[in-house]
């Protein structure tokens, strides 16, 4: 076992012990539960296939609204790259999405759409920004002598941007993935405890603050940050399988 | 390969308040190598990249380059550091003359795992190599040599020079360098750059 392993091991371990002591000092169930009633909780969570199909309900919309917004982020960073009449167009509206506040939106999606859907639009509106803003940053960081050196040869187009153009983006687009996964899982879930989305997990944590029960809260709460990680960790191993540059592609 | 002359007429160019190319009159013959001497900072690699389509002259005229193909070894390798050696001189061929890569490398001594590494794994030296196949593999009518030969070890250097040689027969060339000694083993046509306006060759 490597040294960071055991500080690593370590710490978790005397932050279950404040947990724990927190737990006892406060002695009450419904306002902190204790790490080994919510590890009760998760071992009976788990087995269930009520548990699985809610986590599929969340997952398989915040991936969604997660994937919409890299492929709409990058195709507007791409625009707006190639055309300064796009980038002018595009960024007051991605100015706005930045700064307005997540609520705002879900009250708005609310309006127009059901609940079902809600946590989709919602994670793909916090998370665009972020894809929009990596991707033209890794484009307008692209190796200028390279693309002349691409100029001057007239290498092909589609060449060029697997050679020159992707592998200069992957590292802005890992970035962004890396803090935009972890947005996606916070805002979608957020829309889902707003609108009692059936079947999901914001449900349950809806639930869990209607029974005042922490330890569903902090079960569920754990669920998503090791769903987020996953997700996070796959996204990044897929974007290290495309040639190029390893840098900021953390493995 | 072309038998048309390329000129410059009046051409002048200036970066902020520097002015590099001041009124410079200058013609190429065609399939002659022309070497571009003198001291640092006094536009040869302006006129490189003049000729190559990179910088857009201020004033004066170009003659003689419409419809050319070119190709070039810049100061620094310019090559894709992913990839491996044979991928950067793929990556400018056509896709039927995609094969003849490694046999162009091997020219310049290039062979075996030195062909399949990454180039950033390369040597200075390898990597220049790698530049200079590139650049002659491609059957451009006008090549730009920005210094070449820098970087290359005593033992490469002959190889090369050799290889770059009978690759320029018959092309028209532009070589920059401070070495004599390339000029005379290219048979370089020299033109002596300095400041000031209106230098005309």
């Amino acid at each position: 076992m490597t040294r960071a392993v055991t500080r690593r091991i370590g710490a978790a371990v005397f932050w279950l012990a404040v947990w724990q002591v927190a737990a006892f000092v406060v002695h009450r169930d419904f306002l902190l539960a204790s790490p080994f009633q919510v590890a009760h909780t998760l071992g009976t969570l788990l087995p269930t296939g009520d548990f699985w199909v809610t986590v599929g309900w969340s997952l398989g919309r915040i991936a969604l609204g997660f994937t919409g917004a890299a492929v709409i982020g990058s195709v507007l960073a791409v625009t707006s790259a190639a055309w300064p009449v796009a980038k002018a167009l595009w960024e007051p509206a991605i100015a706005a999405i930045r700064s307005a506040p997540v609520v705002s939106f879900i009250i708005l999606l609310l309006l127009w759409t059901d609940s079902s859907r809600l946590s989709i639009f919602t994670s793909l509106l916090m998370v665009l920004p972020v894809m929009y803003a990596n991707v033209f940053q890794g484009i307008q960081h692209r190796d200028r002598a390279l693309l002349e050196a691409a100029s001057v040869f007239r290498v092909p187009f589609r060449r060029r941007i697997v050679a020159i153009d992707i592998p200069a983006i992957v590292p802005f687009l890992a970035a962004g993935c890396r803090v935009g996964v972890g947005l996606a899982w916070k805002s979608g879930v957020a829309a889902e405890v707003i609108g009692v989305a059936d079947g999901s997990i914001g449900e349950r944590l809806y639930e869990a603050k209607v029974f005042l029960s922490s330890t569903d809260l902090f079960a569920w709460t754990i669920v998503i940050v090791v769903l987020s990680v996953a997700c996070e960790r796959l996204v990044l191993r897929a974007l290290r399988a495309v040639p190029g540059p390893r840098v900021g592609v953390a493995s | 390969m072309t038998t048309r002359p390329i000129t410059l007429h009046a051409v002048s160019k200036r970066f902020g308040s520097q002015v590099v190319l001041d009124g410079l009159g200058l013609v190429f013959a065609p399939a002659t190598v022309t070497a571009l001497v003198g001291p640092n900072g006094v536009g040869k690699t302006t006129v490189a990249r003049v000729l190559l389509g990179l910088e857009r002259p201020d004033a004066g005229r170009l003659e003689g380059l419409v419809g050319l193909t070119k190709a070039a070894v810049f100061q620094e390798d310019r090559l894709c550091s992913h990839l491996d050696a044979v991928a950067n001189v793929r990556l400018v061929l056509d896709r039927e003359r995609r094969d003849e890569a490694t046999a162009e490398l091997a020219r310049v001594g290039l062979a075996g795992g030195d062909l399949i590494k990454p180039v950033s794994e390369l040597s200075g030296g390898q990597r220049r190599r790698v530049a200079i196949a590139r650049a002659l593999v491609v059957r451009a009518d006008l090549v730009i040599l920005d210094e070449p030969f820098t970087g290359l070890d005593a033992e490469a250097k002959p190889l090369v020079m050799e290889y770059v040689r009978e690759r320029l027969e018959g092309r028209t060339a532009v070589l920059i360098t401070h070495d004599p000694s390339e000029v005379e083993f290219l048979g370089a046509r020299v033109v002596r750059l300095r400041k000031g306006p209106g230098l005309v060759v």
